[in-house]
C-alpha cells in the first residue's frame, strides 16, 4: 500500500515517485504530443481528469468489487472516462482533438492510471484516492509541459502559438530572425528533451540522497 | 457456483450503468460533433481548391501545418463553400464503373463533383472525393484538378488512421504541397506500362517550381504513401474519364 497522508501523496506523485521521471510510465504520449504546448496541456488535463475520477470511482466501489474481476472493472472505468474526454474534445475543441489523434484513446493504455488504481485507489479512502489521481496527473502533466515549452520554443519559435523568438532575434540584431530547429518538432527532439529532463531531475534527487551519507 | 453468478451479475450491472452514461453523453454531443466534422471536411475541400482564409496565403504555411491549423473562422467556412463551389451530379456509365473495380470507391450510378468557377463564370477546377488503403485502414481524400484536366490543383486527406509521426504526416503541408501543380498528362496518353503518377525518394524541386508527375515519399511510411499513390492513380483515372464524358455539361 502506498503512503496514506495527503502531503506524502502530493510529494510522492510530484517528485519522489514521479510517474514519468522515476517510474518511466506514459512515455509514448510524452514523446508524441509534446511538440505543441497547448496540445500537451489538453492531453495533461485529460489524463488528470481520467486518473482522478477513475481513482475516485474505484475507491468508492473497492469494497463491493469481486477480487477476481477487479482489473476488468478498472479497465471498464478507465475506458469510460477516456471516452468521455474523447467525446468532449471532439464536440468542443475539435482542432485539438484532431491534433491529438489516437493519443486520447490511448490514455486507456497509459500505465499511470492502471498503476494508481491497482496500487492506491483500491485500498485507500475516496478523498485520498481522488487526491492521488489528481497529483499523479499533475506529476505527469508538468513534466510534459516543461518539455513541450522548450520543443515549441526552439522548434517553432513560439510560446502558446505567439511568435517570440523572431522579435527577440531582431532586437539583438539578427536580421534573418529565428531559424527553426525542425529536429525539436519531430519525435527525436522529444527523446532528447525527455532524457535531459530525467537526467536533471534524477541528478537533483541523487544529490539529496547522497549528501547526508558523506 | 453462487459466487460465479454474483460476479457475472456484478459485471453485467456495472457495464450497463457505464454504457448508459456514455450513450447519454454521446446523444447530447452528437449534433455538435457532426457539425464539427462537416466544417472540418469543408476546410479540407477549400484547401484542396487552393482557397484560403482572408489575409492568409500558401506562403504562411510551415512544413508541419495541417488544415486544422489554418486560421479559418467556423462561421466563414460553409458560406465560402456555398459561394465559391457548385455541386454537380453526373452519371457513371458501365464502362466507367469498370474503372472502379480497382478503387476503394463504391461502384455507383452517379458521382458528385464540386466545380469551381471564376467571377466571369468560366470553370477553373473540378473536385471530388477519393478513397484508398493505408497501412492501418482506409484513407479518404479530396482531390482537385484543373479545368483542362492536365494538372492537379491540390489534395487534402479527410480521414486516415495512420501512425502519428510517420504515416499521419500525409496531413502535413510538406507532403501535400507536392500535389500542387502535379503533371497529369500521363492520364491522357494511350496505354503505357508506366503509372501516370510515380513516387520518388529524393525530389529535387516541388511541382510548383518544376511541374513533374512525381510525388515525394515519406521515410518510415512506405505503405501509407504507396497506398496514397495507388489511390491517386486509380481514382484520378476514373474521374478524368467521367469529366471528359460529361465535359459539355460541366463547362456550362
Amino acid at each position: 500500500m502506498a503512503t496514506s497522508k495527503p502531503l506524502d501523496v502530493i510529494k510522492d506523485d510530484l517528485w519522489k515517485n514521479n510517474p514519468v521521471t522515476i517510474q518511466i510510465l506514459g512515455i509514448c504520449s510524452t514523446l508524441a504530443v509534446t511538440n505543441i504546448f497547448l496540445n500537451t496541456l489538453i492531453m495533461g488535463l485529460g489524463l488528470t481528469f481520467v486518473t482522478a475520477f477513475s481513482s475516485l470511482t474505484i475507491s468508492l466501489m473497492r469494497n463491493i468489487i469481486p477480487q477476481r474481476v477487479r482489473m476488468m472493472v478498472q479497465t471498464l472505468v478507465i475506458a469510460s472516462f477516456v471516452v468521455i474526454v474523447d467525446i468532449v474534445l471532439k464536440a468542443y475543441v475539435p482542432d485539438i482533438s484532431k491534433a491529438l489523434g489516437p493519443y486520447v484513446g490511448l490514455i486507456i493504455t497509459n500505465c499511470i492510471i492502471m498503476g494508481r488504481l491497482e496500487a492506491f485507489a483500491s485500498s485507500n479512502k475516496p478523498s485520498l484516492a481522488f487526491l492521488d489521481g489528481i497529483m499523479s496527473g499533475v506529476g505527469y502533466m508538468y513534466v510534459l509541459l516543461v518539455i513541450s515549452f522548450f520543443r515549441e520554443l526552439l522548434g517553432f519559435g513560439t510560446v502558446l502559438g505567439y511568435q517570440v523568438m523572431n522579435p527577440l532575434m531582431h532586437s539583438i540584431g539578427v536580421s534573418e530572425g529565428w531559424i527553426q530547429w525542425s529536429f525539436m518538432i519531430m519525435a527525436p527532439g522529444g527523446f532528447f528533451m525527455l532524457a535531459l529532463f530525467i537526467w536533471i531531475a534524477n541528478s537533483i534527487s541523487m544529490t539529496k540522497i547522497t549528501h547526508p551519507q558523506k | 457456483m453462487k459466487t460465479s453468478i454474483k460476479t457475472v451479475s456484478f459485471m453485467v450491472i456495472i457495464t450497463v450503468i457505464f454504457i448508459s452514461a456514455l450513450a447519454s453523453i454521446n446523444e447530447i454531443t452528437k449534433e455538435q460533433i457532426t457539425k464539427n466534422m462537416e466544417i472540418e471536411r469543408s476546410k479540407s475541400i477549400l484547401y484542396a481548391f487552393n482557397l484560403f482564409p482572408e489575409n492568409f496565403q500558401q506562403s504562411d504555411m510551415t512544413l508541419t501545418t495541417t488544415t486544422s491549423n489554418m486560421p479559418w473562422r467556423d462561421e466563414e467556412v460553409l458560406p465560402k463553400i456555398n459561394t465559391q463551389l457548385e455541386m454537380v451530379t453526373v452519371a457513371v456509365n458501365e464502362q466507367q464503373q469498370q474503372l472502379l473495380r480497382d478503387s476503394y470507391l463504391s461502384i455507383v450510378d452517379s458521382v458528385e463533383l464540386y466545380v469551381h468557377k471564376s467571377d466571369d463564370d468560366s470553370v477553373l477546377a473540378f473536385g471530388f472525393p477519393m478513397k484508398g488503403k493505408g497501412l492501418w485502414g482506409t484513407i479518404t481524400a479530396f482531390g482537385v484538378i484543373s479545368a483542362d484536366l492536365k494538372t492537379m490543383i491540390g489534395i487534402d486527406f479527410t480521414e486516415q488512421v495512420e501512425t502519428p509521426g510517420l504515416g499521419a504526416r500525409i496531413l502535413e503541408e510538406e507532403y501535400k504541397y507536392y500535389f500542387r501543380n502535379l503533371d497529369l498528362k500521363g492520364f491522357h496518353q494511350s496505354e503505357t506500362n508506366t503509372k501516370p503518377i510515380v513516387m520518388v525518394k529524393q525530389k529535387q524541386a516541388t511541382n510548383v517550381d518544376e511541374s513533374t508527375n512525381s510525388l515525394q515519399a515519406i521515410t518510415g511510411a512506405t505503405q501509407t504513401v504507396e497506398g496514397v499513390l495507388k489511390m491517386v492513380n486509380t481514382d484520378l483515372k476514373f474521374y478524368i474519364d467521367v469529366i471528359k464524358a460529361n465535359r459539355d455539361r460541366l463547362m456550362n
